[in-house]
């Protein structure tokens, strides 16, 4: 009795030490969940690494190093027990992708418009691939903005897509509005896939499918071997104004089933193997911009506007809790940590709530948002909407989007390993909170 | 917390021992120093490491609201509690001046002073944070003899073709370095002054015109395929190794 609970001991040490956490969401089929526990409460942040721009990145983990990007331009592998660095590697532009590492290689996107392949020991560059360009999703009067014939920018296409490595392939989307297959080895190209617009979104893989949505409302399903088109499903799109379509948010998938959250106010469920739609779940016109996590039967995701927290039930899409606040727009992926829920929400809070009710157990607040400079959040955490966005003429918007990273937004999905909750924020450090 | 000098003066004027003598005149100024130069309306964030190194001081500076992670400090003087340093590495590109630093301890344990940019001066204060972390400039490295030479390419941007000359060896202080010359309307010749070499990948900057030459590079075809990049523009450039006459 007492070997096995020394045995039982042990394989809990060697789930903390070893998590398999290694791209986007964990996985390839990117359920969001780990092994790891989480803490269940807070006690302290362990360390912060500061960098020179927003961190919207996620980090992952590799060997007791925490590698994340910076919108600072570099790469980062940090000593996850002493926060201090291993080593950088620059690249030519902000890094809002999450890398992803396979054998020695880190892979990992920049918005100088390549992907990166660097050794994961030293950060020495192994080869770039040259995409298109990166760039924003665009679009005239985007979001209501004035004049209505003038192409916006969106300030609220945060990320770049994040790699996937599979079968010796490394798969991601692109500006250029590509999906590509780029041999993780010798770096050439091996097939590339045109949409329809910006993808942004990082791909899944289950079932020999490369699953990714694109910014033209079109979830594709392409073949991991060759890049074909298996089916593409068609989401809502807004010609008026833009604001309710396309997909930022990547795809998880569980048993034959696509979960993916959409611009258009839905998160859907759709079949893996013909892509013909499942159920929905109606937002009430707020984004779903964070990936769902896929556990136990169940679909865990966050809103936008509406800030809520929606557990559904995976084989039906019914409320399978009761729908809980997150007082502000969540663009980050839940991480299923062992018994807990942990979320990044763009008040600058980190939160954790239970599994199995939703309740909240603890939450973590930066500086800058305790700080609340400008009054960016009111009271309750929420953001002051009517003073942050006076105006829809010329750049208000984007500087409204501005102000409200101030509080230290979290974009990034928590990452949890030994115990200890890895998160970036938009006031340019990533946290070690225990 | 009150700094250790002032404690140290009190010790010395309550007993008249100087054993703190030491102390004040070497207080420990090593450590990372986070916070902020008050510049008004737009409060700029600073994280500095400072820490000894054969008998100087190094020491870098992180601006999270200006994409610098690591740039090293300039005429950097420890003395004391006197702390002065400009941040011209930090600042490069902008144009202008660059920012002068100038701090001294203060009762608080904090590093306090004048931030001085352009004839004004706003408040400044750090607050030590824990031990430093000083981001040190990568060397250059050591040319393997099949890169060492001429290299001669072109590459087209905006519409006309340059032709480049590029010449590398290894310093003799160690590390390789070079010189590129670009011909196009007029002939343009650059320091090559960061050199990177991987086991493939081949990284030359010449940082004064922010230009820099990369790719993959073959010994054995004495082939350098990558891309001429300076700013935003990048145009794809294939080096050929000249054979020695």
């Amino acid at each position: 009795m007492r070997a096995a609970h020394f045995l039982a001991a042990l394989a809990v040490v060697a789930a903390s030490a070893a998590p398999a956490q290694d791209m986007f969401r964990g996985d390839a089929a990117h359920h969001g969940a780990t092994a790891s526990a989480a803490p269940r409460e807070f006690h302290r942040v362990k360390w912060t690494f500061p960098t020179g721009g927003r961190v919207v990145s996620s980090p992952v983990w590799h060997d007791g190093l925490v590698v994340f990007g910076s919108d600072d331009g570099n790469v980062y592998a940090v000593d996850a027990a002493s926060g201090r660095q291993r080593w950088m590697a620059r690249t030519g532009g902000p890094v809002p992708s999450t890398p992803a590492i396979s054998g020695d290689r880190v892979f990992v996107l920049s918005y100088d418009g390549k992907l990166h392949a660097l050794d994961v020991r030293t950060g020495e560059v192994l080869w770039k691939f040259a995409t298109g360009g990166e760039r924003r999703f665009e679009a005239r009067g985007l979001h209501g903005m004035q004049p209505r014939t003038q192409t916006f920018a969106d300030m609220y296409d945060v990320y770049l897509s994040s790699p996937l490595v599979a079968d010796g392939k490394v798969f991601f989307g692109s500006g250029d509005g590509h999906v590509y297959a780029v041999d993780a080895a010798s770096g050439r190209l091996a097939w590339k896939f045109a949409t329809g617009d910006v993808v942004h979104a990082s791909p899944a893989l289950a079932d020999g499918l490369v699953v990714i949505g694109s910014w033209d409302g079109r979830l594709y399903a392409l073949d991991v071997a060759t890049g074909a088109q298996r089916w593409a499903f068609q989401a809502g799109v807004d010609p008026l104004i833009h604001n309710q379509q396309g997909f930022q948010s990547s795809a998880a998938i569980a048993d034959g089933t696509v979960y993916v959250g959409c611009r258009d106010g839905h998160l859907y469920a759709i079949g893996l193997r013909d892509g013909a739609q499942k159920w929905a779940v109606d937002t009430a016109g707020s984004w779903v911009v964070g990936s769902p996590a896929v556990i136990k039967g169940k679909v865990i995701f966050a809103t936008s506007d509406t800030a809520q927290y929606q557990v559904v039930d995976a084989a039906t899409g019914k409320p399978a809790q009761p729908t809980g606040s997150t007082q502000a727009y969540v663009f980050g992926s839940p991480t299923v940590a062992g018994d807990t829920v942990l979320l990044g929400v763009l008040n600058g809070s980190l939160q954790a709530r239970d599994l199995a009710d939703g309740r909240l157990l603890w939450q973590f607040r930066t500086d800058a948002a305790k700080a609340n400079r400008d009054w960016v959040l009111d009271a309750e955490g929420r953001f002051n909407a009517g003073l942050l966005f006076p105006s829809t003429w010329g750049e208000a918007t984007e500087e409204g989007a501005r102000r409200q990273q101030g509080v230290g937004s979290f974009f990034s999905t928590p990452l949890v390993a030994g115990g200890t909750v890895y998160i970036g924020s938009a006031d340019s450090r990533l946290y070690a909170i225990e | 917390m009150r700094h250790p000098v002032d404690l140290c003066r009190r010790v010395i004027a309550a007993s008249g021992v100087l054993a703190c003598a030491g102390a004040i005149a070497a207080p420990d100024m090593a450590g990372r120093w986070e916070g902020v130069a008050d510049v008004p309306g737009n409060p700029l964030r600073l994280v500095v490491d400072l820490a000894p190194a054969a008998g100087r001081w190094e020491g870098s500076v992180i601006l999270p609201d200006r994409g610098v992670k690591g740039a090293p400090l300039s005429a950097l003087a420890v003395a004391g509690c006197d702390v002065r340093f400009d941040l011209s590495a930090a600042f490069a590109g902008g144009g202008g001046a660059a920012p002068q630093v100038a701090l001294a301890c203060a009762d608080d344990g904090a590093l306090a002073g004048e931030f001085t940019l352009g004839g004004q001066k706003a408040r400044m204060s750090l607050h030590r944070t824990g031990a430093a972390q000083v981001d040190r400039p990568i060397a250059n490295s050591v040319l393997g003899a099949a890169l060492a030479g001429r290299w001669t390419g072109r590459y087209e941007l905006g519409g006309y073709a340059r032709q480049v000359t590029l010449t590398l060896a290894n310093r003799p202080g160690g590390g390789g370095g070079g010189q590129l010359v670009i011909v196009g309307k007029r002939t343009t010749t650059l320091e090559i002054d960061q050199v990177t070499q991987g086991r493939e990948y081949l990284t030359l900057r010449a940082s004064a015109a922010d230009v820099t030459i990369e790719g993959r590079f073959t010994p054995d075809a004495g082939l350098i395929d990558g891309a001429f990049n300076q700013g935003p523009f990048e145009a794809p450039l294939v080096l050929h190794r000249e054979q020695a006459s």
